[in-house]
């Protein structure tokens, strides 16, 4: 099957030896589809682009920081540092006795976790007494 | 004093020789009490025991809570001779009442066709095993009657001094905050701005039923909730008003409803005499009468 040649490097030497000069010839032929087949693609440029900024974020990550710190062995994690208190827990969690005092504002008190009228809570309203107290009895 | 609402109404909690702490904390577990009782007997509620009740097509096991109410309610059916009647409910749906109450909300245009008449001795109760058979026609609402008797299971856990007012029926324990009774005012039903009378009431429970709040409109007309068994339509009565004073909000509710069915013509007789203690009527035409052993604090 034919070729088309589209490029050709030809190298040339001559050395003598007794009075003989002998010339060499290389040539070297590519044809079109061998170009295709070398020619970096857009896509490739952005691949080889990216892996080199990584490559190069890598290396400065490691000269400035520093090696990360390897986790320690098995064993000494087994006996590791004692756990750090909950920052938050119900007071009923707490002992009578360690509970701290709590001064409420007027009218306020502490419910019960869970407790079924937990939710009605929130919508009791504190309403004005008036002396002496009234009821007013209607249809309703 | 608390407030909170409750069964479409305002609840009102007061235990004037309580800390306030204390108060509050008794008006929490009232409000507890009230959102138990809603929760589990409302017939707007899809998922109470009365809604499964009213939906059940075989005989059903209940809770003993929902037979200790069909009990008492049969006992005040019977002395009212059966002008006290929770099984009304379908009346009240056939008359717009199908919803939970709000102003406008039940607006109709055009007026309903009362339904056959229920009789709640048509309802099996079989109170050993707890099992309730209802016909199909039967639909069963325990509104005013449940919050009185609310009212009376929240004030005997309250202290000896305290008031719990739901809408209007309310339980006054003891002799008041001052020892001179509680002063309970009598709305104008033809002007809710005004008071006709107000009474000092011991140690004693009122309440009040009138047709010109819970209301509605019904083609060219006006619907209410006070359903007349017998007919199964809203009541048509010569009164606008009656309050009772009884010795518990749960008589006095019923009572209530019965002398308003009754009119001016037996109202007077039923409230004069025991279990009531008393009432006020007030006609359509605005006359004020009162009945029984009634201290008045002012006219």
């Amino acid at each position: 099957m034919a070729m088309n040649v589209v490029a050709s490097t030809t190298e040339s030497g001559t050395t003598e030896s007794g009075g003989v000069t002998i010339t060499t010839m290389t040539r070297t032929t590519m044809t079109d589809r061998a170009i295709q087949q070398h020619r970096v693609t857009p896509t490739e440029w952005r691949l080889y682009i990216t892996t080199g900024l990584a490559v190069l974020y890598l290396a400065c990550w490691r000269a400035i920081c520093g090696v990360a710190p390897a986790l320690p062995p098995e064993s000494s994690r087994t006996t590791a540092a004692p756990v750090p208190p909950r920052a938050t827990l119900w007071l009923d969690e707490l002992p009578a006795a360690r509970r701290p005092p709590i001064l409420l504002p007027a009218g306020w008190t502490i419910a019960d976790r869970g407790a079924p009228g937990a939710s009605s809570l929130r919508r009791l309203v504190h309403a004005p007494v008036s002396r002496p107290i009234r009821v007013r009895t209607r249809s309703s | 004093m608390w407030k909170f609402r409750a069964m479409t109404t305002d609840i009102t909690v007061a235990a004037p020789r309580l800390a306030p702490s204390a108060e509050r904390a008794l008006a929490a577990s009232v409000a507890a009490m009230f959102a138990d009782v809603d929760r589990r007997f409302s017939r707007f509620r899809d998922d109470s025991e009365l809604a499964r009740l009213n939906r059940a097509a075989q005989p059903i096991t209940t809770s003993r809570e929902m037979i200790d109410l069909l009990c008492a309610a049969r006992e005040h059916v019977a002395a009212s001779n059966g002008l006290f009647d929770p099984t009304i409910g379908a009346a009240l749906c056939a008359a717009g009442y199908d919803r939970s109450f709000a102003p406008g909300a039940l607006d109709r245009p055009s007026p309903s066709t009362p339904p056959g008449r229920a009789r709640f001795a048509e309802l099996e109760i079989d109170e050993r095993n707890a099992r309730v058979t209802r016909p199909a026609h039967i639909q069963i609402d325990l509104g005013g009657f449940l919050k009185g008797r609310t009212v009376d299971r929240a004030a005997a856990a309250a202290p000896a001094i305290a008031m719990i007012d739901a809408g209007g029926d309310a339980m006054l324990r003891g002799d008041g905050p001052d020892g001179d009774g509680w002063l309970v005012d009598v709305e104008d039903p033809h002007d809710p701005r005004c008071v006709l009378v107000t009474l000092r009431i011991r140690d004693r429970a009122v309440a009040t039923s009138a047709d010109n709040r819970r209301c509605w409109r019904s083609g060219h007309g006006v619907a209410h909730h006070l359903i007349d068994p017998r007919s199964g339509a809203p009541a048509i009565s010569d009164l606008a008003q009656v309050t009772v004073v009884a010795a518990s909000a749960e008589q006095a509710d019923v009572l209530a409803k019965v002398a308003f069915l009754r009119g001016a013509a037996g109202a007077g007789e039923l409230l004069c005499r025991p279990p009531a203690n008393g009432g006020v009527l007030v006609s359509r035409g605005g006359d004020v009468e009162l009945v029984g052993e009634l201290e008045v604090a002012n006219a």
